[in-house]
């Protein structure tokens, strides 16, 4: 029996374990906390065009909190004191620094304009036009976020320690949208997404004291969804620019050129999952004959990637970071296990990572 | 979701029937009607007043409109724990599920997110500029904004003992650090070096003060006084923006008598009355112009006088053509009104504080001689009275006094 269980054991870690309870809906972005103590995702209703928000501890078991945007009337003393009903879209989550506990996502809240909050408070920086994408930087200090309030998308930077205070406009661009900004390790530099009516491309703010934006790429198509390496030396992004009908994985030196990681890859929302070492990107291969697999590349030998056994099929969005318990944990987006008898909708899963390339 | 702007439009079905409208009389509905008006406009300390007069209507106390209203409006004045109880009432009066919901969360979030601190002074009824500095980071805009509107009403002269309503976070009163939980009263006594001895506190309480310095009087009629010293002691109370001061003076006074010869007189005391006002320098400095007046004894005038009929008739020393038969050195008593200027350098302790610093003082003396007097000769002070006229008695004198002083508050 004892030889049995030590056979049985390590498969059983090998695989990932369901974290998310059942819902009527598919989950999707999956994010860890900085510091791995929590893990959050979204269900997305599509036939009612709502979208929730759930914090969890991360493990099997433990029950989430949905994530309500709390509205408060202030200065406008009629409007009243409103929490936000249930017909309402909270999404992408930005995590702060550890010590801060707490996050920051965007939410229609109840008036149906997209503002950012931040946990447990009301609207930050509201006004009249979209707000979204925001990203908290790693000092805790700023947030920087995509707003619609003075054209078509531009980058603007709260001041954490001043909330109250309009937020800095960080570019300006009238013949395009800034998106997807993503901050350095050092919280010095942000890269983000420039869309034009040409394509989107990557372009750096070197000092976010001294905005100047510089391009990283200047391709065809769509370049998007840029993250960081943990040791700020690397950006990760995905490409279209060779085949419009497919994405693929790039890196690229903060001053050098980009070099192709994998073919064929899955949309992470939150752009490639990096490794807390930076040695590794983690991302799903499209190839439907093996569910769509989940791969880990080394980046400095991208040929070495190897499949992640993860015992699920469906894999989608994902994220990886090192827990409390030093060990390194992925959490993916599937259509359930590969033994499972019935696979709907896409639920939240968790394993620890190990044996990379 | 109702918007609670359609709802403060719904007759309040538990609500008291207010009476007709009446301007003049002051129903509720008026007054909550005033209030909304007030809010529009932002003018939320007015809108507090027509809540508290609609809360006061008959009526007043099972209006759901004026409860809900009301509690938003304290909420907007930084004042949570009103704003507590009008919300938890509000809640008891709401006429629907929905309304009831909103009161209910509304009261939990101020529960929930309020604490209270307790300022107190080393003496009830002191007012004070306070500073208010949250220390702690504060993610929700809207509360950061009242902190803010709470820091800037502190600025004002405020009477102590105070509540103050803030925030759950960590904060500086006036250099003090308090930490500030929800949904519970942190108790803070301010010492006197925090409310006086930095920052824009003003101190605010009685002291005493002793001075010593010199006196010097400019004037014909006093033109053979010489330099003296001058002792001052005095008490000082704060009456609301202004200090009343009350004063003895005693000068050591000695003039030039008959020639060169040199005389002192005891007789040099005086008492009088001041007001003035403070004004902090910043830090523990403070600066205090006053006016006054002081009633006193001046010796040493003098007079040459001639003896006539057996009594001396006696004019001033500097209108007389000669020295007389005599000299006569009268003491004077003159009403003086004087303008001071008082620095001072402060160092509170946790009850007291010890001031020193310096005056200079500015006089005019308006004296007059006693007349008909008697006087008696220098070289035989127990001989028989020689009866004098002077004419005339009045006298005047320009004086300057700087002191050195000590003060003491307690």
């Amino acid at each position: 029996m004892l030889s049995l269980l030590l056979v049985l054991l390590p498969g059983a870690l090998a695989q990932a374990q369901l974290v998310s309870p059942a819902t009527p809906a598919n989950c999707q972005v999956p994010s860890w906390s900085t510091d791995g103590n929590q893990l959050a995702w979204e269900v997305n209703f599509h036939d009612r065009k709502v979208v929730e928000l759930y914090v969890s501890p991360g493990y099997p078991g433990a029950a989430p909190r949905r994530i309500v945007p709390v509205s408060r009337g202030s200065s406008a003393m009629t409007a009243g004191f409103d929490v936000a009903g249930s017909e309402t879209v909270a999404h992408e989550l930005s995590w702060a620094p550890a010590a801060l506990k707490r996050f920051v996502y965007g939410s229609s809240g109840s008036t149906q304009d997209y503002d950012l909050y931040i946990e447990g408070g009301g609207p930050v920086a509201a006004a009249p036009g979209a707000d979204g994408t925001a990203a908290w930087s790693p000092d805790g200090k700023w947030i920087v976020f995509t707003s619609a309030r003075t054209g078509q998308g531009d980058l603007y930077l709260i001041d954490v320690a001043a909330v109250e205070k309009p937020p800095l406009k960080l570019t300006g661009d009238p013949t395009a949208s800034e998106l997807f900004a993503a901050w350095s390790p050092d919280s010095q530099k942000i890269a983000f997404v420039g869309h034009t009516q040409k394509g989107d491309n990557l372009y750096l703010i070197d000092n976010v004291a001294f905005p100047a934006p510089r391009p990283v790429t200047a391709w065809e198509h769509t370049q998007t969804r840029p993250t960081w390496s943990p040791d700020g030396t690397m950006i990760a992004f995905f490409s279209n620019h060779n085949d419009i009908n497919r994405f693929d994985l790039y890196v690229t030196p903060v001053a050098g050129t980009p070099t192709l990681v994998a073919t064929d890859v899955a949309l992470n929302d939150d752009g490639p999952a990096w490794t807390p070492d930076s040695k590794h990107l983690v991302y799903v291969k499209k190839d439907e004959a093996n569910f769509d697999p989940v791969y880990a590349a080394p980046v400095r030998q991208p040929s070495q990637a190897r499949v992640v056994a993860t015992g699920t099929v469906g894999n989608g969005d994902l994220d990886v970071v090192k827990r409390p318990d030093g060990k390194v944990w992925l959490a993916v987006v599937a259509q359930g296990l590969k033994n499972d008898k019935v696979r709907d909708f896409k639920r939240v899963y968790a394993m620890v990572l190990s044996g990379l390339p | 979701m109702i918007p609670l702007g359609l709802l403060l439009a719904v007759p309040a079905a538990h609500a008291a029937p207010d009476a007709p409208d009446d301007p003049a009389g002051g129903s509720v509905r008026h007054h909550v009607a005033q209030a909304r008006q007030f809010v529009k406009n932002k003018w939320y300390d007015d809108a507090a007043l027509e809540i508290a007069a609609a809360l006061a209507a008959p009526g007043g106390a099972d209006s759901f409109d004026a409860h809900w209203l009301g509690a938003q409006i304290y909420y907007e004045v930084v004042q949570a724990d009103r704003a507590l109880v009008l919300a938890e009432r509000a809640a008891l009066l709401a006429p629907n599920a929905e309304t009831r919901e909103q009161a209910t969360t509304f009261a939990t979030f101020l529960r929930s997110t309020f604490g209270y601190v307790a300022l107190t002074a080393p003496q009830a009824g002191m007012t004070s500029r306070l500073q208010l500095e949250c220390t702690s980071i504060v993610f929700d805009a809207d509360l950061k904004r009242l902190i803010n509107k709470l820091a800037l009403q502190l600025r004002e002269p405020t009477a102590l003992p105070r509540t103050l309503a803030l925030p759950d976070g960590e904060y500086l009163v006036n250099g003090v650090k308090v930490v500030v939980r929800a949904d519970t009263t942190t108790p803070l006594a301010l010492e006197m070096r925090q409310l006086g001895a930095r920052g824009l506190a003003a101190l605010q309480v009685t002291r005493l003060e002793v001075a010593a310095g010199t006196s010097v009087l400019f004037g014909d009629d006093v033109d053979n006084l010489r330099t003296g010293g001058a002792f001052e002691l005095a008490l000082t109370l704060p009456v609301g923006p202004v200090l009343l001061g009350a004063l003895g003076t005693f000068d050591l006074r000695s003039y030039a008598a008959g020639g060169n010869e040199f005389v002192s007189d005891p007789y040099a005391w005086g008492a009088g009355l001041r007001v003035g006002r403070e004004l902090a320098l910043g830090g523990p400095l403070a600066l205090r112009p006053s006016l006054g007046v002081r009633y006193g004894l001046v010796p040493g005038i003098g007079y040459a006088c001639d003896e006539a009929d057996g009594a001396l008739s006696c004019t001033p020393l500097s209108a007389a053509a000669g020295p007389g038969e005599v000299e006569i050195y009268a003491v004077g008593r003159a009403i003086t009104p004087f303008a001071e200027l008082s620095l001072e350098y402060r160092e509170a302790g946790r009850t007291t504080a010890l001031g020193v610093g310096v005056k200079a003082v500015v006089e005019q003396h308006v004296g007059t001689v006693a007349s008909p007097g008697e006087a008696v000769l220098f070289e035989t002070p127990d001989g028989t009275p020689l009866p004098y006229v002077a004419t005339p008695a009045s006298w005047t004198a320009t004086g300057i006094r700087l002191l050195a002083n000590v003060s003491f508050a307690f």
